[in-house]
């Protein structure tokens, strides 16, 4: 036993084998903190119906009730923010808000969720299952057409490149027939000839030097000498945008029979070309 | 029957005139018969016995020299049993009960090491017993006639050692262990020690230390390596805290008497130690590990010959110095502290040579930025790009699992022979690792009391809004290398030079979370000012101290009679932080999500980086001259000159979004677009999320062209200062020995010229771009007499009085408005250029008893009273409402000079054996006790309501940092034949104040009570416990445990400022809901249980 002792304790070696394996140990990299991943999502409203029901009669608050059928979930704003995304006279077209054309985004955990969107008497207006992931922004766009509502989930996903810029285009908008658009009073070749409702691309490249306000319009294919809506979009070299089409143009019947409520609901022109940075 | 016919002769021997007749006679290891025929011869009587009887009685001594024949036969009869009977002329002499011989027997060991020495020689004095100790250091001498002897033990390379009033009796063993302390002196040569070429060495021992204060001039009080070697202690903060009346705070900084840090003056190894703090006037004890430290004597009363800065005590401390030995030892401890070691703690990712105590240059200052010191440049137009490249990325904190805590020490001893000097070396080097890891609670103002109502004075604030309650996390990594290099050139008996080294560099990685929430009753409503806030803390603090002393002492003259020693100091004290990042978060569950995201744009920005520089540097030059100009009188003359200089610079970057200037925080109000920059940021990157911070640092985040973060560099001419003091000190000292050396008198009279300069800026009322240049400059030349008398009317007793001026000046830290931002303890720290200094007269008196038959006892027993004129106190400047001071939630701490304070002391020591009490246990025991009881008084400045100090002078609490008790107790066993020691040592000290209310118990207004009171930290009972065994040889193994009750560390809010913790209780208010009343916790955190395992082994 002395002989164990003498040989473990009485060594220099051992000593010196000891600090160094003390010491080596102290300069491994941290475990970083455990965290469930987390993802950003923004809600757009494209909605003619949604939007004149939060303002109509008297102002309420849809909630996107999220993994939840809760559909009598309220909140009182006083004590912190809600549980679910929404929309109300604060938060009208985007949840999160929008500063500029910049998103904000909810920042939730990662992975599938089903958003429902409930109506004041908690029907779901629409259901939409989000695969969320922790690197790349999503964001969930909703439409009416004639009280019929739909979504759309895009992945904001874009790389820099030098010289150029991304532009996405998204048409949400329940105009009947195709819509093209031109820049600066130009049709670009790069993106698509026309879309409808639902349709959206990519970050497409386009080339772009400097700082520039492009001017943007929105034709309809049937009659391409009627603006149906147009917008300004600031862009820089190394970014990505996206043109978001929404709302009804003047060619369209001027009611609809709401499915859900069987009211005749009456309908305004509000076609809008909304500019969104993404990157 | 014995009895008898001892009263039988002495009835008859008083009427007998012969036996007053004088004996003279020696005789060693005879017997009876042979002593009782030389008396016979001497003697008018005539004796009668039986030879061969008395023959067998053996006696080892026999020596009388003109001793009455009764006393002799008395001696005789009391030893050997021997019975008489005086008839007439004749005496008639029988042996007695037969008396058996004892034996002595025990173990001679090292002093220090425990290791035992074969070949030691025991010999009893007076006689040819003796003996040679066996190769396991024991010895026994048997046979020994009962009676009472001295034992002289001797062993080559040790010093003699010598053991009084052995006691053998009849048929008994006696056992005595011994310690052997090797050769103390420069003046003994190295001998080789047969088999064994290198010895161990002995400091300084209890016996040594006790004779240097007896002599000593004032009242003194130490510690010695021996009791040092008893105790648990890792570095000299623990260590000091055992000397009578000396406290020590935050693990680092000396409190004596109850006087604060700041009122204490270090010496090392003669020098004066540098203040080692960015935020305080103090020396970090903890810089010192205990295997370095040989003796440290604390003076508490005033002499000429030492520099007068203090008012609690001059500390001296002194390394081990070289020996005439050939000696290397070497150890390893390992520590295990509850809460920090063996689990995961919260660390983040430095540099490779963190676990060494430096950078690697990870946190180097970029290379396009202007120099710390440099505070009037600033980077401008560098690429966001260049930023992240020059600056590391790391922003976040993770979990690294901690192993023990670590110290590696080794100590080297040799000598060499120059020509006809000697060459002494000592080197000594340590390395320590260390992890401290706690959970931190702060709170202000009581628990959930009401925004509006009581405190809602209408001075400054209107609500307590800043009340707040905060929940931290924090851990330190520290790793701290010491060489000691002492060089002593003895060049013969009269003159002797020596240069000594001490080197320290000490990097501690800190890594912090604090997040603060409203301290306020559930239910009401959140406003602005009651965001959930998170600061996140990476930093790395570096000190490096390097202290070198080249100096000499000569003797001259035929007797000695001239002393002349010199001394020639450097130091370099340099202290920083490069590259501290701070990450200020809050939560954003007001707005829309559970995350903690960064703040908006602002003064600190959402990520602070800085790189602060503390350099300091000392030139000093002593030189002490003493004449002995006869045996009882000698006069000492000498000068001490310091130059200091220190220079502290910061700089401050910034990120905020893109797109501003450096000075920009705040929009301009004709600007609507401003917070969207026109619409080019991305706000979603200006909202980056905790969990976003480790990929924060890169271009997506910080683009080149504005669309996200910006770095800036905040730094103005308010991040620096630069300092210098000049002293120069010239005394003249009497030491005069009268009555027959009965009575010493010491006198003195020290001049002092000192002269503070600092030159700084500070910020107008328009902020930055309108700074106030501040320039100090404060000469001062003062008079400073001393007195002492000592009453020694024995060896044992010693009664001093004593009688001196000192002063105390403030620091540069505390004279300077440059503010400190200290993350670790959450202040704010500003100086206050209008600070003076403070003069303190010093009044003491003590009486030491010093028994004669142990030199390791003493108790003695003092009183002493201290009047300070301007005394430096550490104020609290804040209130409980935000819109006054608000800075993160930090206390605001700067300083004040008082008008006066009085402060009066009892103290007490006791250092004893308990073998006084029967049983084998006892003798190996001892207890030190000491203790102080002080009461202190001040008077301060009354305030007007914009904190401007006014004329009225009113009574003010007790001086701040001053503790009203301290008690030190230890229970220590030592059994040197087994290597065994072992000690229990406790300590506390009273309640003091750590930082002082501006507001008084007297300040009663309903205005007053928006102003926070005193910050009082409380007792902490600390119990430790130690044991170290010699294992094998030298091989030793310490055990200890440190804070064995657990305590916890706690500051609390002394509301009724009353000095004492009146713990929170719900009281019903007469016209509301109950409400919390009491003194709450303002910080708190558990140090938790430390153990210590050490190994240390002597080659």
């Amino acid at each position: 036993m002395i002989a164990y002792i003498r040989k473990i304790f009485l060594s220099p070696a051992s000593f010196f084998m000891a600090t160094i394996c003390l010491l080596l140990a102290c300069n491994k990299d941290v475990t970083p903190i455990p965290d469930t991943p987390k993802g950003n999502i923004f809600f757009f409203n494209g909605s003619f119906a949604l939007t004149g029901e939060i303002n109509m009669p008297k102002s309420q608050t849809n909630f996107i009730l999220m993994d939840s059928q809760d559909s009598t979930y309220h909140y009182n704003f006083y004590f912190g923010a809600s549980k679910y995304p929404y929309f109300d006279q604060g938060y009208l077209y985007t949840y999160p808000y929008l500063k500029g054309q910049w998103p904000t985004y909810w920042q939730i955990p990662a992975g599938n969720h089903t958003f429902r969107l409930v109506d004041s008497s908690s029907s779901i207006l629409d259901n939409t299952v989000v695969d969320l992931d922790a690197r790349k922004p999503m964001a969930v766009v909703y439409a009416d057409s004639c009280g019929i509502f739909r979504s759309l989930v895009a992945a904001d996903d874009y790389s820099p490149v030098n010289g150029k810029m991304g532009l996405r285009i998204i048409n949400m908008s329940p105009v009947d027939g195709q819509i093209f658009l031109t820049v600066n009073n130009e049709i670009q070749q790069t993106l698509p000839a026309s879309t409808h409702m639902g349709d959206h691309t990519g970050f497409i490249p386009m080339d772009v030097s400097r700082q520039d306000t492009l001017s943007v319009k929105a034709f309809s294919v049937s009659d391409s000498s009627t603006v149906l809506g147009r917008t300004l979009l600031m862009v820089l070299p190394g970014h990505a945008y996206t043109l978001l089409m929404t709302g009804y143009s003047d060619n369209r019947s001027s009611s609809y029979v709401d499915p859900r409520t069987g009211n005749t609901v009456s309908l305004q022109s509000n076609f809008a070309i909304t500019p969104l940075s993404n990157f | 029957m014995c009895v008898l016919w001892m009263l039988i002769t002495g009835d008859v021997s008083a009427q007998s005139p012969a036996l007053t007749a004088p004996v003279t006679l020696s005789f060693t290891n005879t017997n009876l018969a042979v002593v009782i025929a030389e008396i016979d011869r001497q003697s008018d009587f005539a004796f009668t016995y039986d030879k061969a009887s008395l023959s067998s009685v053996k006696m080892a001594a026999a020596t009388w020299k003109g001793v009455p024949l009764k006393s002799v036969l008395a001696d005789i009869s009391r030893t050997t049993g021997m019975m008489y009977e005086i008839s007439g002329n004749t005496i008639a002499v029988k042996a007695g009960r037969q008396q058996h011989p004892g034996t002595l027997r025990g173990r001679v060991v090292d002093f220090e090491t425990s290791s035992p020495l074969p070949g030691a020689t025991v010999k009893l004095e007076g006689t040819t017993t003796g003996t040679i100790t066996d190769n396991r250091g024991f010895y026994q001498l048997p046979n020994v006639t009962p009676g009472k002897y001295t034992a002289v033990i001797t062993f080559i390379g040790y010093q003699r050692n010598v053991i009084a009033n052995i006691n053998i009796e009849s048929d008994r063993q006696a056992v005595y262990d011994v310690k052997m302390q090797s050769g103390g002196s420069l003046k003994e040569v190295v001998v080789d020690a047969g088999p064994r070429k290198v010895k161990s060495v002995t400091h300084s021992t209890e016996a040594q230390l006790l004779e240097e204060i007896r002599h000593a001039t004032g009242v003194v009080s130490g510690i010695s390596n021996e009791l040092i070697a008893k105790t648990p202690d890792r570095n000299a903060a623990e260590i000091v805290k055992r000397i009578s009346g000396v406290t020590v705070v935050d693990d680092r900084f000396i409190v004596v008497r109850g006087m604060n840090e700041r009122y204490n003056l270090t010496f090392l190894n003669g020098s004066i130690a540098p203040s080692t703090e960015l935020y305080n006037k103090a020396f970090a004890y903890d810089l010192l590990p205990s295997s370095v430290i040989d003796k440290i004597l604390v003076y508490k009363s005033p002499v000429a010959d030492l520099v007068a800065d203090y008012a609690g005590a001059a500390v001296k401390i002194s390394t081990k110095n070289a020996m005439p030995i050939k000696h290397f030892d070497m150890g390893l401890q390992l520590a295990h502290r509850e809460g920090s070691t063996l689990q995961n703690s919260m660390s983040y990712n430095g540099g490779k040579y963190d676990f060494l105590g430096f950078d690697d240059g990870t946190r180097k200052l970029p290379s396009f930025s202007p120099g710390i010191f440099e505070s009037n440049r600033q980077v401008t137009n560098v690429p966001q790009s260049e930023w992240m490249k020059a600056l590391s990325p790391v922003l976040s904190y993770g979990t690294r699992y901690t192993l023990p805590d670590m110290q590696v020490f080794a100590n080297y001893y040799n000598s060499w022979k120059l020509g006809k000097a000697r060459l002494y070396d000592l080197t000594a080097i340590t390395y320590t690792k260390e992890t401290a890891g706690y959970d931190v609670y702060r709170q202000k103002g009581n628990t959930e009391a009401p925004i509006i109502g009581k405190g809602s004075g209408n001075a400054g604030g209107s609500v307590q809004d800043n009340n707040k309650i905060a929940n931290g996390k924090q851990s330190s990594e520290n790793a701290k290398i010491n060489i000691l290099e002492n060089l002593t050139l003895k060049l013969n008996d009269h003159h002797e030079l020596f240069l000594r080294n001490f080197f320290v560099n000490d990097g501690r990685r800190f890594t912090s979370e604090n997040t603060t929430h409203p301290n306020q009753p559930p239910g009401v409503g959140l406003i602005i000012n009651e965001y959930r806030t998170r600061d996140i803390v990476l930093s790395f603090q570096r000190r490096m101290l390097y202290a070198g002393n080249l100096g000499g002492k000569h003797e001259m003259g035929h007797n000695k009679q001239h002393e002349l020693e010199w001394n020639l100091g450097y130091t370099y004290d340099l202290q920083s932080l490069p590259d501290q990042r701070l990450i200020h978060l809050y939560d954003y569950s007001l707005m829309t999500d559970t995350s903690w995201r960064a703040v908006p744009s602002g003064y600190l920005g959402m990520i602070s980086r800085l790189f602060i520089k503390n350099l300091e540097q000392v030139y000093n030059g002593a030189i002490d001259y003493t004449f002995h100009i006869r045996p009882e009188f000698s006069l000492k003359a000498g000068t001490y000159n310091i130059f200091k200089s220190r220079q502290v610079g910061r700089r401050f970057f910034r990120v905020n979004r893109a797109g501003l200037s450096n000075a920009d925080i705040n929009p301009p109000t004709d600007d609507g677009e401003w917070y969207n920059d026109h619409g080019f940021i991305n706000s979603a990157l200006l909202q980056f999320s905790q969990q976003d911070l480790h990929k924060v640092w890169s271009p997506t985040y910080f683009n080149n062209d504005n669309t996200g973060l910006g770095v800036y560099d905040a730094t103005t001419p308010v991040d620096a200062y630069v300092a210098s003091e000049q002293y120069h000190a010239f005394y003249l000292m009497g030491d005069w020995k009268t009555a027959g050396e009965k009575l010493v008198l010491n006198g003195g009279l020290r001049l002092e010229y000192d002269r503070q300069r600092l030159s700084g800026a500070r910020e107008g009322n328009n902020g930055p771009q309108s700074l106030q240049p501040i320039n100090v400059d404060h000469p001062q030349t003062l008079l400073l007499p001393s007195a002492n008398i000592s009453y020694l009317p024995g060896k044992t007793f010693v009664l001093r009085g004593s009688y001196g001026r000192t002063v105390n000046r403030p620091d540069f830290r505390e004279l300077t408005p440059y503010n400190d931002f200290d993350f670790q303890n959450n202040e704010n720290i500003q100086g206050n250029p209008k600070i003076v200094t403070a003069i303190v007269d010093n009044y003491d008196f003590r009486a030491e008893l010093y028994p004669a038959n142990n030199k390791n006892e003493v108790l003695n027993v003092g009183a002493f009273y201290k009047h300070i004129q301007n005394p430096i106190e550490r104020m609290r400047r804040e209130t409980s409402a935000s819109d006054y001071g608000l800075f993160l939630n930090f206390t605001n701490i700067t300083y004040i000079n008082s008008v006066s304070a009085d402060i009066y002391g009892l103290e007490a020591e006791i250092k004893k054996s308990l073998s006084f009490i029967p049983g084998n246990l006892f003798r190996n025991l001892s207890v030190v006790l000491n203790g102080s009881l002080i009461k202190s008084t001040t008077v301060t400045h009354g305030f007007n309501a914009s904190y401007v100090i006014d004329s009225i002078h009113k009574k003010g609490e007790p001086l701040q940092g001053q503790s009203p008790y301290v008690v030190n107790a230890g229970l220590f066993y030592e059994n040197p034949s087994w290597g065994t020691k072992a000690g229990v040592v406790y300590n506390v000290s009273g309640p003091r104040i750590y930082a002082k209310s501006q507001r008084t118990k007297e300040d009663t207004l309903y205005t007053d009570s928006y102003i926070r009171p005193d910050l009082l930290q409380l007792p902490m009972h600390l119990l430790d416990f130690s044991v170290t065994q010699r294992i094998i040889k030298s091989l030793q193994a310490k055990f200890s445990i440190q804070n064995l009750l657990d305590q916890s560390y706690r500051i609390v809010e002394d509301q009724n400022f009353n000095q004492h913790y009146d713990p929170e209780k719900l009281v019903k208010q007469p016209s509301g809901p109950a409400l919390m009343v009491g003194d709450n916790i303002y910080t708190k955190y558990k140090p938790g249980r430390y153990f210590l395992l050490q190994f240390t082994y002597s080659f």
